[in-house]
Formats: C-alpha cells, sequence, structure tokens
C-alpha cells in the first residue's frame, strides 16, 4: 500500500498533464502559408529595425516596397510604373503609379520617394548606399528625377531596387529609425501588414493588404516560424516551405513535395596572402588552382551538391558572367611545372628554394574541404597544416594580413557586378584586396560608370578575365540550396537573387496573381 | 559567520563583474566584422566609424570599464546589443520568463518526486526495493541531459509525433486562457521531463541518506508506540530531518538546474537564456553576453545569499 | 556495485587506449560514401563527411577519457596544494584563499565555463586547464579542514617531537591519510570534466576538430530526419552514459551512504 505511493503520485501527474494537453496541435485554417526558418528571428520588420542579414531584408520587404522590383526575369515595376536614365542630365526619371496607398489609407505619392532619398541619407540604410545620389527633383505628384553624381551603373540595381519607400507622414518625426516599434513603424505600401512579430519565438505573422496594387495575394495570411528540423516541421505539415538539406530530398519527394533549387550565388574561396612570398607571384597562384581539384572538392567536399567554382568569380549562370575564362583544369603536373619556374626543387616530398620550405597554414571555419586541399597540395610538395577557427576570429586574421592561406566565402554574385569591385578592391576581410594590377583597378572604375548595359557587360567580362588570370584567390565552388515546398504557393527564384542578390526564393510577388506578360 | 559569508558574495560579485567585462574583449575578431560582414551589404567607413562610435568601441578599455560599471551600477543598464539593436535587458526580458518556467516547474518536481522517492527508499534502507530504486537512479544519474533529451525528443516528438519538435507557444495561435496555458504545458513537457529525470537523482539520494539517521533514531519507535501512522512518520520526521541538507543545496541544485536548462534548451530549440546565450556567442554580440551572463550569476549568488540567511533562521528555529 | 562500476570504467579505459589499434580507419579520414548505413566495412555506417562512425566512437572515447583523467589529476593537485598549503600556514593567507573559494562556490561554473571555451575555442589542453581551473575549490576547502583537523591529532605532533626533516614528515604523514579523499575528489572531478566536455562540444564551443562523443551526438541530431539516429546518435550516448555511470558507482562503492 505505502509502498505505492510514490507510483500513484507520478501516475496522477502524468494524467493530469495528459488530459490537460489533449487536443493540442490540431490545425483548422487552411489559408494560412507558413515558413519555416531554423533561425527564427530576423529583427523587426522596419529597414532599421531587421538584422542587416538577407532574410532581415525579405521579413521587411513584404510591407515595404521599392520603387522596382525584380521577378525570375529581371526587373519589373513596383512603386514604379515606369523608369528611364537621361544621360545629359545624368539623372533617372521615374513614373510612380497613382493608385497607390499606404496600409493606413493615406495616399502615396512622389512626396514620400523624395522623404525617403532625404530620410535614408539622414539614417544611413546599409542596404541602399546612397553616395551616387546627388538629389532628389519632384516634377509632379507622380513623377521624381534622381540626379546622380556621377554616371552609377549599379544604381538600378542596388538603390532602386533596394531602397524601401517610406510614408513620409509617419517617418518625418522620428528620429531613431531603429527603436521605432508599433503599428505606425509597419505602414507600408506592400502586400502584406505585419500583425505581429514575436522576437523570443522567432515569428511573424501577416495579413494580405486587399487592396495591394498589384494584385491580391494568394494567401490570406502569411507567417514564418521558427523551425529547428525543417523537415521533420514540413512532413509533420506545420510549415509549407522551408530550406532543407540536400540527404532529405529523395524522402521529401516522395511525401509529395517540390523540391526547388537556384542559384549559385555564394562562392567559397581559397585566399592567400598576396603580401607574403610566395603568394605575391602570380605565377604560384596559379600553380595554387592547378594544384586543387574542385571537382572532387564537389563530389566529396559537398557530396555533389554544388559546382566547381568559375574563376572569374561570378557565377556561371549569372547574365554577368564571362564564358571562355581560363580554366586551370586539374593538373598537378602543370602546378609542379609553375612550382619549378620559379625556383623551387624537390626535398624531402616538399618544395624548397634556399631555407624557404612551401609549408603553409590553411585557416578554415570547418573542416572538411580544407582536408582535400591539403591532400591535393601534398601531392604537389605543399604541405598544409589546418586551423579550424570560428569566423570571427578567421575574418580578423584576414582583415590584418596575419595568415598564409585561408578559406572563406560570400555571397551576392548573381546581382549587379559591382560585386568584383567590393571582393576585389574593398578594405573587408571577404575581399582579396588586390591592387596590384592596374589594368584591373581601372576597369573596375570605369565599369561603374558605363549606363549602356552591353558595353558594361564587355568590360565585366574583361575584368573577370583579368581577375581568373591574376587568380588573387581561388574560386573553389559554389554550395546548392534546396527549398521543399508543398502546392500551396509557387516559389520562385529571383533574376540574380532577391533585391541586391540574396539567393532564397522568397519573393513577394510569388505570393501574387500575376498576368505573365 | 554572516560577515563571513557576505565578504565571500562581495568577491564572487567582484570576480564576475571583471571576468565578464574582460572575457570578450580577448577575443579576435570585431563586432562589426562579424556583425555586418557577410558581404551583402555595403558598409562605408563612415558607417562603420559611426557604429563603433555607438557601441562605445572606439573608447579606451579603462572607459569602457567605467562606463559598463556604471551602467550597471547606476541605470541597471546591461548594455546595447550589436545584434538585435535593443537594450539587452529588453531582450533578457523576453527569454528569462521561459528558462525561469524551466527551471522553476522542475527544481520543484524533482525536489518532490525526490523527497518522496527518498523517503520510501531510506525507510527500507537496504532492503530490495531500496535497492531496485537506487540502481534505476543511478543509472538515470549517468544519463548526461543532452542524452536523455535527444532521446526523448526523438521517440516523442519524432518518432510518435505526441508533442513539438521545438518552441515554447504554437506561434500565432491567438490562443488565450485555459488553451494558452495548455498550449505552453504542451511545449514544456519534453524539457520538463528531461530536466527533472537528470536531476532527480540528485534529490533523492540527498533525501534517502538523510533518512537513515531518522530511521535510527529513538524516536521512531516512540512515535510508534504512540500510535502514529507509520505515513506520518516517515514523512514528517524525513521532511524535518532533510530540511537543511535541502536548503544549503538549494542554491547550488538551482545553479546546476539552471546550467542543464541551457543544453536542454538547445535541444527543444526553447526559448529561454540557454538559446540566448547560444545565439549571442554565435554572433559575438558581447553586451548581450556580458548581460546574459552577469544576470544569471546575480541570480544563483541571490538565491545562495538568500538560503544561507533562512539557514540560519532555520538553524535558530530549532528544528 | 563496485565491481560493475570498474568493469565500466576498465572497459571505457581499454577502448581509449587501444583505439588506434581496435580502430578499422582514421576518425578524421574520407573512408568512403557519406551518410552510408551500418554494413560490413563501416560497423556503424559513415556520417555526413564520409568519416567512420564506429572509428569516431572509439577515439571519442579518448577524448573524454584523456580530459576526465588530466582535469581529475591537475584539479586534485590544486585542491591539494592550496587546501594542505592553507592548513598548514594558516592566517591572512589561509583566509585569502577560504574566500576565494566561498566566492568560486557562489559562481555557477558550468556557465562560466561554456563562457571561456566558447571565446577560446580552445584545445584539448586548453578545456583540461579551463576546467581544472575551475573544479578544485570544493576539494580544496574538503582537504584544508581535513589536515586541519589532522594536524591537531597527536601523531603529527609526535613526529614532529623527533625534530627530523619537520615539514617532510608532516607532509608524509598528511598526504597517506589525505588519500582516501583525494580518490574520492579524483572520481568527482573526473566525472563532471567528462560531463562538461560532452555538453561543451554539443553546444559547438571548443576544438571544432575534436573527435568528441559530445559533438557526434549534436551532428547525428541534425540528421535524425534520415534515421540514422540509432547508430549515430545511440551509441556515443550510451558510452557517455556508461562513462559516467561507472565512475559514479566506483564512487558510490567507496562509501555507500555518500549522497552523491
Amino acid at each position: 500500500m505505502k509502498k505505492s505511493l510514490s507510483i500513484i503520485l507520478v501516475v496522477v501527474l502524468v494524467v493530469g498533464m495528459g488530459a490537460f494537453l489533449s487536443g493540442c496541435g490540431q490545425e483548422t485554417e487552411v489559408e494560412i502559408v507558413r515558413i519555416g526558418d531554423e533561425n527564427g528571428d530576423w529583427g523587426y520588420p522596419t529597414p532599421h529595425g531587421h538584422y542587416l542579414r538577407g532574410p532581415g531584408y525579405l521579413r521587411m520587404s513584404f510591407i515595404f516596397d521599392t520603387l522596382i522590383w525584380k521577378d525570375e526575369n529581371g526587373f519589373v515595376s513596383a512603386l514604379a510604373e515606369d523608369w528611364e536614365y537621361d544621360e545629359e542630365e545624368n539623372c533617372f526619371i521615374f513614373e510612380l503609379r497613382d493608385d497607390v496607398r499606404w496600409h493606413d489609407g493615406e495616399d502615396f505619392t512622389a512626396q514620400d520617394v523624395a522623404f525617403t532619398f532625404d530620410y535614408l541619407q539622414k539614417h544611413p540604410y546599409p542596404w541602399a548606399n546612397l553616395d551616387s545620389v546627388e538629389k532628389v527633383e519632384l516634377i509632379d505628384d507622380y513623377q521624381v528625377k534622381v540626379y546622380l553624381s556621377q554616371a552609377h551603373a549599379p544604381f538600378l540595381e542596388r538603390v532602386a531596387g533596394v531602397m524601401p519607400i517610406l510614408p513620409e507622414h509617419i517617418w518625418a518625426e522620428v528620429e531613431e529609425p531603429a527603436e521605432f516599434t508599433g503599428e505606425e513603424a509597419v505602414v507600408g505600401t506592400g502586400p502584406y501588414e505585419l500583425l505581429e512579430y514575436d522576437q523570443t519565438q522567432g515569428s511573424y505573422h501577416y495579413a494580405a493588404n486587399q487592396n495591394y496594387y498589384g494584385g491580391e495575394p494568394i494567401a490570406e495570411e502569411l507567417m514564418f516560424v521558427e523551425s529547428s528540423n525543417p523537415e521533420m516541421a514540413l512532413q509533420r505539415g506545420n510549415i509549407n516551405a522551408a530550406g532543407v538539406m540536400a540527404e532529405a530530398i529523395p524522402e521529401l519527394e516522395q511525401q509529395g513535395f517540390e523540391l526547388i533549387t537556384g542559384n549559385h550565388f555564394w562562392a567559397a574561396k581559397l585566399m592567400m596572402n598576396q603580401h607574403q612570398e610566395p603568394f605575391d607571384q602570380r605565377k604560384f597562384r596559379q600553380a595554387l588552382a592547378y594544384a586543387i581539384d574542385r571537382e572532387e572538392l564537389v563530389e566529396r567536399g559537398l557530396r555533389g551538391y554544388g559546382i566547381a567554382g568559375s574563376q572569374g568569380l561570378i557565377a556561371p549562370e549569372s547574365r554577368w558572367a564571362a564564358e571562355d575564362l581560363p580554366e586551370y583544369a586539374y593538373s598537378p603536373e602543370k602546378a609542379k611545372e609553375l612550382i619549378e619556374e620559379l625556383g623551387y626543387t624537390m626535398e624531402d616530398g616538399i618544395y624548397t628554394k634556399g631555407d624557404q620550405r612551401l609549408e603553409f597554414t590553411l585557416l578554415s571555419f570547418e573542416d572538411r574541404i580544407p582536408e582535400i586541399i591539403k591532400q591535393n597540395l601534398a601531392k604537389v610538395g605543399i604541405e598544409i597544416e589546418l586551423r579550424v577557427l570560428d569566423t570571427a576570429s578567421l575574418d580578423a586574421r584576414v582583415d590584418d594580413w596575419d595568415f598564409d592561406l585561408a578559406m572563406s566565402g560570400h555571397g551576392a554574385l548573381g546581382g549587379d557586378p559591382m560585386v568584383l569591385n567590393q571582393m576585389i578592391l574593398d578594405d573587408d576581410p571577404k575581399s582579396v584586396r588586390f591592387e596590384e594590377n592596374q589594368d584591373l583597378l581601372d576597369k573596375l572604375n570605369q565599369q561603374l560608370r558605363i549606363m549602356d548595359e552591353d558595353k558594361r557587360l564587355e568590360m565585366v567580362k574583361e575584368i573577370q578575365s583579368i581577375y581568373a588570370e591574376e587568380m588573387p584567390a581561388v574560386t573553389l565552388y559554389y554550395p546548392e540550396d534546396y527549398w521543399a515546398i508543398d502546392d500551396t504557393i509557387d516559389w520562385f527564384y529571383t533574376e540574380g537573387g532577391v533585391a541586391i542578390g540574396i539567393p532564397l526564393p522568397l519573393n513577394k510577388l510569388s505570393l501574387i496573381e500575376r498576368d505573365i506578360n | 559567520m554572516k560577515a563571513k559569508k557576505l565578504s565571500g558574495y562581495i568577491i564572487a560579485l567582484i570576480i564576475i563583474l571583471l571576468l565578464n567585462f574582460m572575457l570578450p574583449r580577448l577575443m579576435p575578431g570585431d563586432p562589426i566584422t562579424v556583425m555586418y560582414g557577410d558581404a551583402l551589404t555595403e558598409l562605408t567607413p563612415e558607417m562603420r566609424a559611426a557604429l563603433e562610435e555607438r557601441h562605445g568601441l572606439s573608447q579606451s578599455l579603462f572607459n569602457q570599464f567605467l562606463n559598463y560599471l556604471k551602467d550597471i551600477g547606476l541605470n541597471w543598464d546591461l548594455g546595447y546589443s550589436f545584434y538585435y539593436e535593443r537594450p539587452v535587458t529588453q531582450i533578457i526580458n523576453n527569454y528569462l520568463p521561459w528558462t525561469l518556467l524551466l527551471v522553476l516547474s522542475s527544481l520543484i518536481l524533482s525536489t518532490l518526486l525526490g523527497f518522496i522517492l527518498g523517503v520510501e527508499s531510506g525507510w527500507d534502507y537496504r532492503q530490495r526495493r531500496d535497492k531496485a530504486l537506487l540502481i534505476v537512479l543511478l543509472i538515470v544519474n549517468g544519463m548526461p541531459g543532452i542524452v536523455l533529451g535527444s532521446i526523448l525528443l526523438i521517440i516523442f516528438a519524432w518518432q510518435l509525433g505526441i508533442f513539438p519538435l521545438g518552441g515554447a507557444i504554437t506561434p500565432h495561435a491567438g490562443y488565450t486562457g485555459l488553451a494558452w496555458l495548455r498550449d505552453i504545458l504542451y511545449h514544456l513537457v519534453l524539457p520538463l521531463l528531461t530536466l527533472v529525470l537528470t536531476r532527480l537523482p540528485g534529490s533523492y539520494l540527498l533525501m534517502r541518506s538523510s533518512m537513515f539517521g531518522v530511521v535510527e533514531q529513538p524516536f521512531i519507535d516512540l512515535a510508534r508506540a504512540k500510535g502514529l501512522k507509520k505515513q506520518r512518520v516517515k514523512y514528517v520526521h524525513g521532511a524535518r530531518n532533510a530540511i537543511v541538507p535541502f536548503l544549503t543545496q538549494l542554491g547550488i541544485r538551482f545553479s546546476t538546474f539552471l546550467g542543464g536548462a541551457l543544453f536542454i534548451e538547445n535541444i527543444f530549440s526553447y526559448p529561454g537564456m540557454g538559446e540566448l546565450i547560444y545565439r549571442a556567442l554565435l554572433n559575438r554580440d558581447y553586451p548581450l553576453l556580458q548581460g546574459s551572463l552577469f544576470l544569471l550569476t546575480l541570480m544563483v549568488l541571490l538565491i545562495n545569499f538568500l538560503t544561507d540567511l533562512l539557514i540560519v533562521k532555520v538553524d535558530k528555529g530549532g528544528f | 556495485m563496485r565491481r560493475v562500476g570498474l568493469a565500466l570504467v576498465g572497459i571505457i579505459l581499454i577502448i581509449a587506449i587501444f583505439a588506434p589499434l581496435i580502430a578499422p580507419y582514421t576518425p578524421t579520414e574520407y573512408v568512403g560514401q557519406s551518410l552510408l548505413a551500418p554494413n560490413s566495412s563501416y560497423l556503424l555506417g559513415t556520417n555526413d563527411l564520409g568519416e567512420d562512425i564506429f572509428s569516431r566512437l572509439l577515439y571519442g572515447a579518448r577524448t573524454s577519457v584523456s580530459i576526465g583523467f588530466f582535469t581529475a589529476l591537475l584539479a586534485t593537485f590544486f585542491s591539494l596544494l592550496i587546501g594542505v598549503t592553507s592548513a598548514l600556514f594558516a592566517g591572512v593567507y589561509d583566509l585569502f584563499w577560504m574566500r576565494l573559494i566561498d566566492a568560486l562556490l557562489a559562481i555557477p561554473t558550468v556557465l562560466i565555463i561554456i563562457l571561456i571555451a566558447a571565446f577560446f575555442r580552445v584545445s584539448l589542453w586548453g578545456m583540461i586547464i579551463i576546467l581544472s581551473l575551475l573544479s578544485w575549490q570544493q576539494g580544496a576547502r574538503v582537504i584544508r579542514n581535513q589536515s586541519k583537523s589532522l594536524l591537531k591529532s597527536n601523531f603529527i605532533l609526535a613526529a614532529q617531537g623527533f625534530g627530523a626533516g619537520k615539514l617532510h614528515i608532516t607532509l608524509k604523514h598528511l598526504l597517506s591519510h589525505l588519500l582516501p579523499l583525494l580518490s574520492v575528489q579524483l572520481l568527482m572531478v573526473f566525472r563532471r570534466a567528462v560531463f562538461l566536455e560532452a555538453g561543451m562540444s554539443f553546444l559547438g564551443v571548443g576544438d571544432p576538430s575534436l573527435v568528441s562523443w559530445g559533438r557526434m551526438i549534436r551532428q547525428a541530431l541534425e540528421y535524425i530526419y534520415l534515421g540514422s539516429w540509432s547508430w549515430w546518435l545511440l551509441p556515443p550516448g550510451v558510452l557517455l552514459t556508461l562513462t559516467i555511470l561507472g565512475v559514479v558507482l566506483l564512487e558510490y562503492g567507496r562509501d555507500s551512504q555518500r549522497s552523491i
């Protein structure tokens, strides 16, 4: 009798809890679209409130519209119905839509556009760098002229297509945009209005804007929810779409999910310290490119889910990619030849010149790929010691030129080729900061000023071949991402990536009935 | 006695303050790069300088420390989170309740359960039931939270699908009242169970050994002779004997529960301090890390201090 | 119970020591296709990196045992050093350490350890040092109290009476009487260190290239969806549990009435 007291207590507890819980976890709504995200929280969905990574921008973009936007084929109109470049005056003229209302019912006018330019000059928004803008002129209520300080080819993709337009009647009074929250802060013109943002649970809840000028949103409600195991959440029906691991594809396909994969706008690079022997020699850098089997990196390192790096850096499917670049096909013989031409001789399996032996430390944030590189390089008489660091420490050491070799990577490779300037010249640990070649420097500066797209493309291609020739870093591979989606919404990948190049299929236009023309 | 204890707490506070401040700044990597460095954005040198200024990183280390002390002491301001772009206290306010819910409810449950099992086991010291209980609980004691939690997650959330895969509530479900409470409990069950089970052996063993003293005392026979029911004798005397050791351990137990909760929250993506600290580490969010650690440590210190006071009282009370 | 504990710890020790001989592959070597199910050449299949899970399991024992062993040794050494000197020198010196220990005991060490380890991305030895630096306090106090009462008792005074190498003899006597205490201390720190290492590797703090059970569990958790957990997550979980259980049983066997 007494001995079972503890058992009874346990049973009571369990049963009590069970009774309390029965009936939990049932869903009845059908008009809700839920998107799973492993991180959950990306900040408050206003321009200054969201965290600076792509998913943060996306969550804001459902509420706020830009002048122009992109779909799977390129630019489409958004708040601006039409736009053109006036070469003589060096300005862009935007014809705005006259049927747009803010979520609070106020009319949208050119005044708001002019205000936004002004406001974001005062309160910089890292996603849209307005340095190129000289002044903004109102022609009438639905026409603005944006004068540039000098010709700036990336303007459409990096400013007009990215900068969210804010309502003047609300933001004019706001001094601390990052801390501005509440119902007013999320008044935009976009297809969705924010119902609730829950930072702790990492979730966003939107309702459709029935008056959206671009067409009626398909889903009544839209949610972003945190799911640490998106594959399971999909299978359980908790979410309708999420990025998933490639290994789960067969299983998910069997369950009726569509698997989409978009683009290769993120690249892994092998950075070399050109301030240090022997990486200051172009021949040696080229030798490394020959010595590393990039196909093997993809096959073994990425389990086939990716493509081998193109030495022009730009992803091969981008419209900006050069076609006939030097390939540097895997050839240890060629690599050895080049190293020997630099005066090195093999000693105990390692190339040596005087007291200099080809022994280097390779810094990386993971060890699978570097391990293969190490094996590759061992075959051409270069010995590698691996050091795995977290990305912060790694970036700091690369930033200080305190490294021999380092694995690094960055995105935005599908959008405007301005990324070449950023990744070759900018003072940023992801950038190669390569200034040896004057011709390359000149061409990089020029390409930003060529407003004619065809002419610019020619220049961009030349830049890529010089880059491939100089080899300031070996572009190793572009990994592939997968999204599993059910049949509620036809999510698509945006040409060049959403806005400045976010490589996710979460374009707000996926949620709008569009007449395909 | 009291002054001695108090000085210990003051030293602890100083150590924490210093460690808290120095650790993040000893790290390689600067927070601006970590936070803004993902190449998708264009960060001009001016914007960078403005950010550094805003986060106070351009000042000397000593000034940074003075500011740190001033902010904590005067304004209860634990700094401004780089990543969340909000005051640290505000963020912690959102996460701390979930951790407290998890820690306190499991502390109560496991103490209660441990008390009952310990009394039963200790009463029958060295008999079959005692041995069986002891062995089972020793095995549980060997099982780290990460193992037990993972297994519970796989079986109950994944294989059987009875419980949610993670989180603390169903997002935007619009539940109110009882439904809301039920939703919270529904999400709490697995992390709670994990924490209760992994911490159960501690209180069980403590209770069991304090029962030994009870069983051997003559007043037990006396009480029985008086005709008191055995159950009552057991539990009343058990409780009386155990209260001081239990109180002494309360502070330490609270801190081990807290430590355990950090791992368990991670397994069940439970949005408490463990998740927050984990993300702050990934993002190198110095102020958030400092603030979270400081607050939790302060809580543990405070509870240690309060239990010390309580023990003095209880001792005087002549239990 | 003690025998069971001894057997468990013995098995883990053997695995740890002879891992290179038993393991069919190097734990960090790419041996074949990734995410294979168990088969004749890979007893527990392969992980996402195409490494042999069985070999990693065996090497994981090495990490756990060496961290446990060296941390126990180092921390107990600190405890002994500080405990005995505090008892011997008394006065301000003793007061200093006792106050520091009070302070450290009030601080939640798990938090601090996670934090320090995360900040410095420590190697195996770094981990051992951090764990040792935060695991000596309790032992030092117990040893100090024990030493004090030992010093007061007669036999040490008697030894001093002979005047021969005063300090030497004192220490010798002390040590021989502290031995049982030290062994309990060693076991306790060992268990805690193994536990904490697994936890930290699980959270992804510490050296990412370390082959560790905690890290295996974390990696396996990300692939639960593929159903590989039964050969990927369970084995390290079971071995970790058995290691800690073995030590618990040894501790318990020493003194069946001690609370754990």
